[in-house]
Parts: C-alpha cells; structure tokens; sequence
C-alpha cells in the first residue's frame, strides 16, 4: 500500500511503488479543465486530482488522497510511469509555486491569479486535451487491467468455439479485454464497457472490445430470452383493490343494515305464524322496521320515475322503505316470497333461518335491495354448485392423470412402462366418455334449435368439452408414440442384455480342464471335416457338377458355425 | 432480434397458472385477438388449460361460473365499458385482467365501480399493442392509412394515436428508453417523434426503471414519402410475393378464390413461428425457393417412401406412430406448393418478368432512351411474342411501370411523362388512375423527398461502392448479377450512414429524452440497438433487409415496423 501525497511525505507517494491505476491521463485532463473553470469562477478552492472533490486545506488533500485514492498496485509499469510522470507536472504547476508557504496554511490565503496562470499553462501544455480524452473514454488501457491477457505464443488458434483460425496478422489476433483470451478479428469485433473491475458497467465503464462469448454473456440488458431483460410489466391489482375497498366499504355498511332488516322481517313473519304476535300489528311492525317514507310527498316511483296514479300504485319496499312501483315488467318492486329469500339468505348465513310452513308468505322488494341482498349470495352459490358440474370432475381426472404420468416419466423405474400405458389406458377412456358426452350434447341442442329448448345445454358448455376432448387427444398423440418407441427401446436392449449375460455366463465358469481337451478334440474333427468338404467342392466344382455344390456349400456353412461356436466357447484357450 | 421471445414471455405471464386448478377462458376483443393470434394456436393455449376462447364483446357468452378468466384486452374507452359490463353481472367466478398498454387510474376506477362481487383478482399492464410479423418485424395494428383526410403530411387522429401506443408499448417491451432521430422534412415523422419523447419523459416512473444500457437504443422514424420506389417495384422474395399477390392479413392468406380448393386450405398460415420450412424460404428468391421446394418435397418423399410399402408389422407399427408427424407435413408441403404455384400463375399472367426486369432497370440504370423505348413497348402492348402480339398487359401494372418511369425521369430533362400520359388517355386509360401518378408525384416527388448528401434513392446494390462492411457490420452483397433483384431500397444507405454516425443532424433531428442528455453518438462503436418505424407503411422487402443484416450480426439488434404494410397496390392507391 503506498500513499499519493501532495505535499509532505511526497517521497513515499511519488518517487516509491506509485500505485497510480485509477489515476489516468484522462480523468487527469478533465481534473484540470474542472480545476481551471472552478478557480475562474470564484474563490480558489483545491481540488482532489482524482475525483475533483473540492478541499480546503493541502492537509486535507492529502488525508484524503490516502484515504480514498491509495489502492493496492498492479497494472504495467510503463503506463504507471507516465501517469506518475503527468502526475508530477501537474503537481509542480498547480502546487509547487506555493509549496514554500503552503504547508499548513489555508489556501484562501493565496492569490487566485497565480493559481489560474498555473493551470492555465498546464492547459496549453497538454494541447487538446478535450480530444485526448473522447480518445481515452473509449478504452482506457490504464483502467482495463491487461495483466491477464493471454500471451501470444506465436501458433495461437482462435478461442471460439467452433472456429480455430491461426492467428495471424491476416485473420486478426484480438484479446478479449473482459476473459484476456485471443481471439481472430471476427470473433472479437464486438464492444461493452467495462470498468476497472472488468465488469459490464454502462454508467461509468469504457468501451472495449470483447469477444462473442463475453458479448453475450456480460452485456447489460441485451439477451431476450432472459425475462429480465424485456417483457416489461407492472401489476396494479394494488391500485384497484385500494379503489374497490374504499367503494366497498361503505356499500358493505348499508348493506349490514338491509340484511339485519330482511331477517327481522323474517323473524317476525315467523312469529306470527307461531301466533306469538297478532297477524294485524304486521303492517306498523314493518313500517317501523324499515322506517317508511311518507308516500304523500312522492309522486314518480324512486326507481323508474313513472308518474303514480290509479293503475300504477304506490308501494313500500319493506327493507329500505322507498315508495317504488309494482310494475312487473320494469321490475321495480316486487313480492318475493318469504321462503326464497329465506333461502338465498342462508347461503352464507352462519346462523341458518328458519323456513316458514306457508309458502304464501312474501316480502315486496325494491329493485335496489334485491340486488344488494341477493347478487352476490346468487354468485356465491353459483360458483360453488357449479364446481361439482361433471364437466369440471372430468377434468380434474385427466389433470391427475397427466400429473401421474409427468411424475412416474421423470422417475427411472422400471414398472414405470407397466404403469405409464395403464394411465394412457385410462385416459383414452375417459376421452371416450367425453366424446361421448359430446355427441350427445351436439344432439340435444340440435334437437333445442328445432324444437325450442327441452333440455338446457350452453352451447359454450359444450364448447368446453370440445375442447377437452381435444386436450386428451393431444395429450395421448404426443405421449403414445414416444411410450411405443421407448418400449421398443427397451425390449431391444434387455435383449441385448440377456444374450451379453447368457454369453457371460458361459465365460465366466472357467472351463475345466476336460472340458478344453474335449473342445479342442471336437475342433480338430470338425476342421478336418471342413478340409474334407471344401476339398470335395472344389473337385465338384472342377468337375462342373453344380448341382451338389449347393448341398455342399450348406454343409460347409453347418460346420463353419459350429466351428465358430466352439470357438467362441474355447476363448483364449482355444491356443496353447 | 427475437420478438418472438418477448411475446412468449408475455404469454406466460398470460396464462400462468395460480394455485387452482380450473379449466379457464380467455376473452379478447379485436385488437388483441390479432395480436395473439400472431404469436401463438390454439394448441398451445389449449395445452395451458384455455378450453374457451371468445370475445369480450360476444354478449351470446353462457354463464360458466365454475370457470376462471382471463382476459387480455387492449385498454380502450369501448372495451373498459363492456368490461364493466361484464363484471357487474359476472359470467365467470374470477377474473384476471391483462391489458396490453397503460391504463389510466380513471378507468380503473370505472373498473373497481362496477366490481362489487370482487371477482377481479389481479390487473397487470403488458406492453404488447403491437402485431409481431416476423422475428423482428412488428406493424401497428387496426390502421388502414394514417394520412388525415385533408392534407397529405398530416395524421389521421386514430391512427397517431394508435401507432404513439404501439411504439411506446413495443419500447417497454423491449426495455428500450431509446434517443429518437427523425426526418426532418416530414411533419408527421416529427410529431411523433416529439410524442414519444414527451411519453417517455412523462412516464420516467416506468423508464426509470429499465436496465441501463451500454449505449442508448435508437429509434428512427422514417418516412415513407421519402422512399416512394420500394413499394413500386416488385419483390421478389417469398414473403414479400405472397403479400404482393396473394394478399397476407394477419399471418393468414385467404386462398378460398382458388379453384377447387380443399377445406383445410381455404385459409393457410404462415408464421415464421410454427412452420420450419417458411421460416428457411420466406427470404429466398423465387429460383432458390423452387429449389428449395423440391428438397422438401424430395425429403418427404423419402420419408414416406419407407412407410408406403407396408410390409411387416413393424413398419406398420412406425407408420402409425409418425402418421401425425406425416400429416403435418404432408398438409404444409401442399400449403407451400399451392402458395408457389398460385405465385407462379399470377407471375405469368402478369407477365412479372418482362415487367420486373423493367421495373429493375428503370430504378437502377441511367438509360433514358432504351428503357423509353421498351415501356412504350409495354404500355401500348405492341411487344410481340413469338411473332403474335402478346397478351395487352393489365392497365395496373401499367400504371407502376408508369410511376417508376414519372418519379425516375421527374428532373430529367427529355421527360415524356405527360405525352405518354396523353397517348394512354386517348387509348382510353382511365383518367382517375392516372391522376395517381400525379398525386404520387406531388407527394413523394423530389421536392418533397430528403436529399441527403450523396443519397439517390435510385440505388443499385452493385453500384453502391460502401457495400459489404460499415464500422464492423457487415451488409448482404447481392452482387450474384440477378436482374430482378438490382434494386436496394433507400433504408440501406441510411443504416450505413447510422452506423457510421455519418446522418447529417439537419436532415435528421437528434432527440434525447431526460437522462440521456450526455449521448452523443460515438463513430467507432455503431449503435448496437435500433428501432426503426417507417411513418407511411412499410415493405417487406425492408424486412427482409433488417432481417439480413441481424442473422450477419450477432452483436446488432435492429427491429423494424410501420403503420401498416404496404404492397403496390395500396401504396399507389388502388386499393
């Protein structure tokens, strides 16, 4: 660790092991050109040469050249002499004019002219320095480490992968600035930015070439078969149910209220019919329930606007008290009677209501209440009666099927086969029933455009099942032939198997000694009987007799095999 | 460039599965339906569990409260309304929205308004408002023409609209925050141009957010006036044949006028996604693709060579297995035979190579008298053939060869235009087609191009001397002496003057959106990501082109689109 000192202590700092790597030509040039505009603009403030943050004091500067700027040495000695060198001249001209009586005194002391004629000088100095460092920022060789670069050798191939060019001067020979290999020109005609560290940094890194690998592998942003570097999305379902709960709350309040209501009234008929109250006090019992709205006021129903008069009557909605009309085709009132809404209320009632024993029983509604007391009780049991819809056990079947099958796939087993084809067994029944369930849907609904609906079928329904038929088809088309090849594999290699371990297991029983002698005896026969043959077919041959040659030739071939046959029994020892 | 990619991402956002296991349906409307029906089948969705899919504005739907939803919709004023109307009276048990832009906190209000049985469970804003064609290649959809009624450089309201949300969404998508150029000499080029830049200084919630880049994405907004010979000429590639003659909509080419067509083909598909064989040939030129073409089918032939003579169990047993796979192909084989030889038929009765060699040299060679003297050939039909006067040309090819001559010969000095213009009116040529040359002259004609240094748009690709390689990205050479194909359409010669910093700031404004201020283009490195959309419609010839240049260069990522693609036909104005 060495120092880079100012003033005071300079000779560790500049003359020693200067470790000077962050401290390049550049950021130096633009150091100056910053110093230069900071000390024409107001008062003379010094600035850190590195990261030109501003000190008061040389003191100062140099705490903090130690503290931030000292870092470990590496790098080539020869780039580091130069920036030492640079170093050195800007320190002489910024500093060492005043350096005689700097030391512990403030700089607000000092003149600024002389200041700004120092750096002024060392401006000219430099010539254009503007363009040195557009130059510079695009690869800096001081701040891009070169220590590991790979070394020519002289017959270098390229290190991608699938080219191996000599390197030469025709075909390039590149380094990789980010991995240090070599590269031919193509492969390494690519760029990044790295920073000191050699990692993609697009804010402060300096462009160097790299080479595809890298490109690729390093470059910010650029791969888009990562999620994370497109497919852009942001969720708002936060958003909504902040809305939807402030709406919500309050509806949720009134609603409390109708509901308590509707279930007194409830109560009450029930009371009534248990002769608990008198029949007659139903009317001011409903009147005070719902607090009426004096009816002498209004004159349009509070729903539909309709002007009242003799035929369109005045009525209370028992829950909320508004006068509405009763006209049924609007709907905007209406007698509900009291065992329905008894049961729709007991959908998710905790505390089930009781059904009353004459079905005559009603309560007039408005729209408005209905709808608040009933919609979601209706949604509510829609969604759960209609999840045991056989449409959906089907479905459900076939999921764990395929579930089944995913799983005991992975697993090497060796029932796994066994078990794999009884799942597709089952599963191409199941798509038997299913288009079965669709032919007959396709019937009836034929039968509903003729006849005007019998039975209802949605024709989205049947849709559905279309479409799962479809889903099981394709399920068994993509797994039947891969589980029929993959069987046939199999039975190809225990094949295999069965004849490699019968055939191992007439080696591995060493053969007795007997034994051999027998082989080889049995041997010796059969080759004299094979001379004998073959001799016997060429004179029949010679002799043009072509009509036994060919019991000839199967005889040759019988002994031919059995030889080998032995043979192969023998081994090795079938020579001494 | 893989759009594609992107889309895929999406998509599995889409229909990523949550913990219940339920059969779903996906409600769509227009636009969105289009645009999923670019990137993916039926098959696939079938395969996530999407047994129905419908539209948000079919109010036929049964109610199925068993069943999720998803729906994807775009975030339009109509679909918010029959969205709310849906939820209010809910078909379905939940519903998980995607919307394919940003939607504004007013509609979801409208939304949360109309939710009081909670079934909404999730709102996500994907960015994918655009029509992904190829792989790198996307066009606006819904837009017919984006010029206003009145004045030709002007928007038609919609379609700026609609083509501002596109762009924007497809720079999300990508996670691009890109510094804009634009042609100066275009208003409509510069008004969106400003517009994009105002969104994305407006949204820096969203642009802040993107990955940092090592330098800046592009974007270049081009005109078409500036490029009126492109759309001219014929193409000759595969792709660009089909659009040219066939007419390609949405992926999909309505072949029911074909005599004595088979069912399955009445609509054929062809996507660079699903179809191996298209995705080799949609480049080749018409001579390639024959050969290319008869590989195929030679392939097949082999294949279902070993399997025709059936002879033992096994090979039934194999034939049986494969016949899904035989099908397939045996189906795209006959899709891509009837593509070529309907391709074939309308070349000959065009008469597309007498035509399109003089098409080419018209464009690309400075040889006034000879090629006067072979159009009047052509126009007046006095060219014989084997002796016999040849069938008279259709009067529409006649007005493109004309076009190509008007806007060829405009500044030349021994220009007949107008006498020949006169010939043909006495012939009885009708005159409202012929005053679509003079439109197209005094929108697209050399006063109103850009005239940047050195630039012709009547280029040869032999001719051009910078061929070959610009700052380390290399160009395809076409140099293999094809007569039909002489022609390289303008976009090349500003790509090669993009990558070498080389575009004159006069002729095409630099904008930088906030944050990007420092960018100024570097000359030693090229900018490694571009977007390019062409205000006006675009080629697929021009596709073709960006195509070439991403497959030559790994490290480059060039996407290309437009308001809408043309072919000769609609960018003349007969259709």
């Amino acid at each position: 660790m060495s120092k880079r000192r100012i003033l005071g202590a300079s000779d560790t700092g500049l003359n020693g092991n200067a470790s000077m790597d962050e401290l390049n030509p550049s950021s130096l040039s633009s150091s100056q050109s910053s110093l230069h505009s900071s000390s024409l603009a107001g008062p003379d403030i010094l600035e850190c040469p590195i990261c030109t943050e501003s000190m008061v004091t040389v003191n100062q500067l140099n705490r903090h050249l130690d503290d931030e700027h000292a870092v470990s040495s590496f790098g080539s000695s020869e780039t580091n002499l130069q920036i030492e060198l640079d170093f050195k001249q800007w320190f002489k001209k910024t500093l060492a004019t005043k350096a005689d009586d700097v030391v512990g005194k403030s700089l607000y002391q000092n003149s600024p002219k002389q200041l700004r004629a120092a750096t002024q000088d060392s401006c000219l100095n430099d010539g254009n320095s503007d363009d040195e460092t557009q130059k510079l920022a695009f690869e800096n060789s001081s701040v891009i480490t070169r220590n590991h670069w790979q070394k020519p050798s002289g017959s270098d191939i390229c290190c991608y992968n699938s080219c191996a060019k000599r390197l030469n001067g025709k075909n390039g020979m590149v380094n990789c600035r980010k991995c240090g290999r070599l590269f031919c020109g193509y492969h390494s005609r690519f760029h990044i930015k790295l920073n000191s560290s050699l990692q993609s940094d697009p804010l402060n890194g300096y462009w160097s070439r790299c080479c595809q690998e890298c490109f690729f592998s390093y470059k910010a942003g650029w791969d888009l078969a990562k999620t994370e570097n497109c497919a852009f999305f942001t969720d708002k379902t936060s958003n909504l149910k902040n809305i939807r709960s402030k709406k919500l709350n309050s509806v949720k309040l009134e609603t409390v209220a109708l509901e308590n209501r509707c279930i007194k009234l409830v109560g009450v008929l029930k009371d009534i019919e248990k002769n608990n109250i008198p029949a007659r006090s139903l009317r001011s019992i409903e009147r005070n329930l719902a607090d009426w709205v004096d009816d002498a006021g209004v004159d349009n129903c509070s729903i539909c606007k309709t002007e009242f008069n003799f035929w369109n009557r005045k009525h209370h909605c028992r829950i909320c008290g508004q006068v509405v009309c009763g006209d049924i085709s609007r709907g905007c009132s209406m007698d509900v009677p009291a065992n329905i809404v008894v049961d729709i209320m007991n959908i998710d009632q905790e505390v089930k209501l009781e059904k009353l024993q004459d079905s005559r029983w009603s309560i007039r509604m408005c729209l408005n209440c209905k709808q608040k007391l009933f919609n979601k009780r209706i949604y509510l049991q829609n969604v759960y009666s209609d999840s045991q819809a056989e449409l959906l056990q089907y479905y459900r079947q076939v999921k764990a099927l395929e579930d089944k099958f995913e799983k005991s796939t992975q697993s090497s087993d060796k029932a796994v086969e066994l078990r794999n084809i009884d799942l597709l067994g089952r599963m191409e029944k199941i798509g038997k029933l299913v288009s079965n369930i669709v032919n007959s849907l396709e019937y009836v609904l034929e039968q509903n455009q003729s006849k005007q609906g019998l039975v209802s079928v949605k024709p989205d329904e049947v849709k559905l099942y279309k479409a799962l038929k479809l889903h099981i088809v394709m399920f068994l088309q993509d797994n039947l032939p891969g589980l029929r090849r993959a069987q046939q594999e199999k039975l190809k290699k225990e094949q295999t198997e069965l004849e490699q371990q019968t055939g191992a297991n007439s080696h591995r029983p060493r053969l007795l000694k007997k034994e051999i002698r027998e082989y080889r005896e049995k041997l010796m026969v059969l080759n004299e009987q094979k001379f004998m043959v073959q001799n016997l077919y060429n004179d029949y041959k010679k002799r043009k007799k072509f009509d036994d040659l060919i019991s000839l030739e199967a005889n040759l071939e019988d002994l031919q095999r059995e030889i080998d046959i032995i043979e192969e029994r023998l081994g090795d020892s079938a020579f001494q | 460039m893989d759009l594609y990619a992107v889309a895929q991402h999406y998509l599995d956002r889409i229909l990523e599965k949550d913990s219940s296991d339920n059969i779903r349906v996906l409600l769509l409307d227009k636009t969105t339906s289009a645009v999923i029906s670019m990137v993916t089948t039926q098959s696939e969705l079938l395969k996530k569990d999407v047994f129905l899919v419908d539209k948000l504005d079919n109010f036929q739907r049964d109610s199925l409260r068993n069943l999720s939803c998803i729906c994807f919709l775009e975030p339009s004023m109509e679909t918010i309304a029959n969205l709310s109307r849906e939820i209010a009276n809910p078909n379905y048990q939940k519903y998980d929205l995607f919307f394919n832009n940003s939607v504004s906190n007013s509609k979801l209000e409208r939304l949360a308004e109309s939710d009081d049985l909670e079934t909404i469970s999730k709102v996500v804003e994907i960015f994918m408002d655009y029509l992904v064609v190829n792989k790198a290649f996307f066009v606006v959809p819904n837009v017919v023409s984006p010029y206003g009624p009145l004045v030709r450089d002007s928007w038609d309201q919609a379609a700026f609209d609609q083509s501002l949300q596109s762009v924007m969404s497809l720079l999300l998508s990508l996670k691009y925050k890109p510094v804009i150029r634009y042609e100066t000499n275009s208003k409509m080029c510069a008004k969106l141009a400003n517009a994009v830049n105002f969104e994305i200084n407006s949204n820096q919630m969203l642009f802040g957010q993107l990955p940092l880049r090592d330098s800046p994405p592009s974007l270049l907004i081009l005109d078409r006036k500036n490029d009126p010979i492109t759309p001219l000429l014929f193409p000759w590639t595969y792709q660009a044949m089909i659009h040219e003659l066939l007419g390609i909509h949405n992926n999909t080419v309505n072949m029911s006028r074909v005599h004595n067509i088979s069912e399955e083909l009445k609509e054929v598909v062809v996507n660079e996604q699903t179809d191996q064989f298209y995705k080799e040939s949609m480049y080749l030129n018409f001579g390639d693709l024959s050969e290319s073409l008869k590989r195929f089918i030679e392939t097949y032939k082999a294949k279902t060579k070993t399997s025709s003579n059936i002879s033992t169990i096994t090979d039934m047993k194999f034939f049986l297995e494969n016949y899904p796979e035989f099908k397939k192909t045996s189906i795209n084989l006959s899709k891509h035979m009837l593509l070529s030889t309907e391709i074939d038929k309308k070349i000959n009765e065009l008469r597309l190579w007498e035509v399109g060699e003089l098409q080419q040299s018209l464009a690309t060679n400075d040889n006034s008298s000879g090629d006067l003297a072979e159009l009047e050939d052509l126009l007046f039909d006095r060219k014989l053939q084997n002796g016999a006067p040849a069938a008279p040309l259709s009067e529409d090819t006649k007005l493109k060869l004309l076009a190509v001559y008007a806007l060829r010969y405009e500044s030349h000095p021994s220009n007949q235009l107008s006498r020949l213009t006169r010939q043909l009116h006495q012939l009885g040529f009708p005159s409202h087609k012929l005053d679509l040359i003079k439109h197209l002259l005094q929108t697209s004609g050399t006063s109103q191009r850009l005239h940047d240094d050195g630039e012709s748009i009547f280029e040869k690709v032999s001719n051009s001397t910078m061929g070959g390689t610009v700052n380390g990205i290399s160009f395809k050479n076409n140099t293999d002496g094809n007569v039909y194909m002489q022609h390289s359409p303008r976009l090349k010669q500003v790509l090669m003057k993009l990558f070498k910093n080389k575009l004159n700031t006069k002729n095409y404004a630099l904008l930088k959106p906030n944050g990007l201020e420092a960018y100024a283009g570097n000359d030693k490195i090229p900018d490694q990501e571009l977007v390019i959309f062409i205000v006006g419609g675009v080629t697929y010839e021009e596709a073709r082109l960006v195509a070439e240049l991403n497959q030559l260069n790994p490290g480059l990522k060039i996407v290309i689109g437009g308001t809408h693609i043309l072919d000769s036909d609609t960018f003349i104005g007969l259709k």
